[in-house]
């Protein structure tokens, strides 16, 4: 963030402001523009899936229903609350999910949790399409965090566990799961606030 | 998360909700409730879904498989066709009813079942300019031409349009609707012309595409006179039979 350019950040508004306005497009039934977002987005979104499943047959199915329900739900996007970026990327990360867990996909916990960690060792080029502001924060806050909280929130977000998932698989109980888990979102939140200033 | 739970979670602060809704640990109808009594949360439940975005901030582009547009594509104009009927569509009552497709609303399932529309891909003729010049350039294309046809009882809503590619041997099945969950299981047939027996062909998930492959066998028997079933089974495995009551079913049509 502090450490982005000014150049940089000016490019990325001005490339989310094309998002919006080629989502607006789409909301209006235009195919030509949702062809257009694939262009531009869908080596990201791509890349973004094949860290949710594992293998290409499910990747491929997955980004063709990520772009379908942008079809159809492109009129629900809202610019006042978030990016297209992450309004996209959410959309992807919940159609691999959905798509991982009717797959019934289940590692053991533990190679589940060490195929993350070992997803996560690769991070280093921050990508341009992700809000820069706050992806070093959250990666630097997340990192101190205990190492069970950090397990859970990664479960959460890769796999889509939820509290009861999570507390089965840590053999703990779905109390102190919850608040375990609260409190890690607490700690990441002050943690985020410090180093964003905001 | 019971909702008496949201409520003892008084001491739990409005952001740290947003953030287990954005990590999805809190169930899709709490989280609706919490955006509805708070319609600014999900200004703040996106704002942690951009943080958390940012675990695969480093996940490296990577091009998609060329078919994968042409496939998007194809899916969407079957939806705009189902809207927008064709000059020679059958002067049913279900055209008028169709408008809803791009809404996508949750539909009662039981109104929900009454039909089935397809979207049926045989002739090459129906391949626009654009999609001959791709191929041309030697990306695979999917061929299609867009067909409706709605039956059971009347003029209920499509459930699902399927897509039949002829060149991948498969069919794509796209639920037309929100369907209310139920428990079992709906199962595709295909009831070939003539007296033979309805051919399982697979489990058609209810919120999202599926695709099936088509042996050999089954192309060959996937005619114009042959026509699709959906069934609801008690579980995946039908021992190829049909048990379950019919949901919806719909013939072929080549315009």
């Amino acid at each position: 963030m502090k450490q982005r350019s000014q150049t940089a950040d000016t490019a990325h508004r001005a490339a989310e402001l094309k998002l919006e306005m080629v989502l607006r497009r789409i909301a209006s039934g235009d195919q030509a523009a949702l062809a257009e977002l694939y262009r531009l987005t869908s080596a990201r979104l791509n890349g973004v899936i094949w860290r949710f499943v594992l293998n290409r047959a499910m990747a491929e199915e997955v980004l063709q229903d990520v772009y379908v329900n942008v079809w159809r739900k492109a009129s629900t996007f809202d610019a006042g609350h978030g990016s297209p970026t992450t309004w996209l990327m959410s959309i992807a990360r919940n159609r691999a999910i959905d798509r991982l867990r009717a797959e019934k996909v289940r590692v053991q916990p533990s190679e589940d949790i060490a195929d993350i960690e070992l997803a996560h060792a690769g991070a280093s080029a921050l990508d341009a399409m992700v809000e820069g502001e706050t992806t070093e924060a959250l990666l630097r806050c997340l990192d101190r965090l205990g190492p069970d909280q950090q397990r859970a929130i990664r479960a959460a977000f890769f796999r889509g566990s939820t509290y009861s998932e999570l507390a089965d698989a840590e053999n703990v109980p779905l109390s102190t799961m919850k608040s375990r888990i609260r409190r890690a979102l607490m700690q990441l939140r002050k943690c985020i606030e410090y180093h964003d200033g905001e | 998360m019971m909702a008496n739970e949201l409520e003892a979670m008084g001491a739990t602060d409005r952001e740290t909700l947003a953030a287990e809704i954005a990590l999805g640990l809190v169930s899709a109808q709490e989280a609706a409730a919490a955006t509805a009594r708070d319609p600014e949360l999900a200004a703040e439940i996106a704002r942690w879904q951009g943080r958390f975005n940012s675990l695969v901030a480093d996940a490296p582009p990577i091009t998609p498989n060329p078919r994968t547009l042409p496939g998007i594509l194809d899916l969407i104009e079957a939806e705009t066709a189902v809207t927008t009927p064709p000059i020679n569509a059958p002067a049913t009552g279900l055209f008028e009813k169709l408008a809803f497709w791009r809404g996508l609303s949750a539909v009662g399932f039981a109104a929900a079942a009454a039909a089935i529309a397809w979207a049926v891909l045989i002739t090459p003729e129906a391949i626009d300019p654009g999609r001959q010049q791709q191929a041309a350039g030697g990306a695979p294309v999917v061929e299609r031409v867009i067909l409706v046809n709605s039956i059971l009882p009347r003029d209920g809503p499509p459930v699902y349009v399927v897509t039949f590619d002829q060149q991948a041997a498969r069919l794509l099945v796209v639920p037309a609707a929100t369907q209310a969950s139920r428990s079992g299981v709906p199962y595709l047939w295909l009831v070939p012309e003539g007296d033979g027996e309805p051919v399982g062909l697979g489990v058609v998930n209810p919120s999202q595409t599926s695709r099936l492959d088509l042996s050999p066998d089954v192309l060959r028997r996937m005619t114009i006179r042959s026509s699709l079933v959906v069934t609801l089974e008690p579980s995946e495995v039908v021992n190829q039979s049909a048990a379950g009551p019919v949901l919806a079913h719909g013939k072929f049509i080549q315009l």
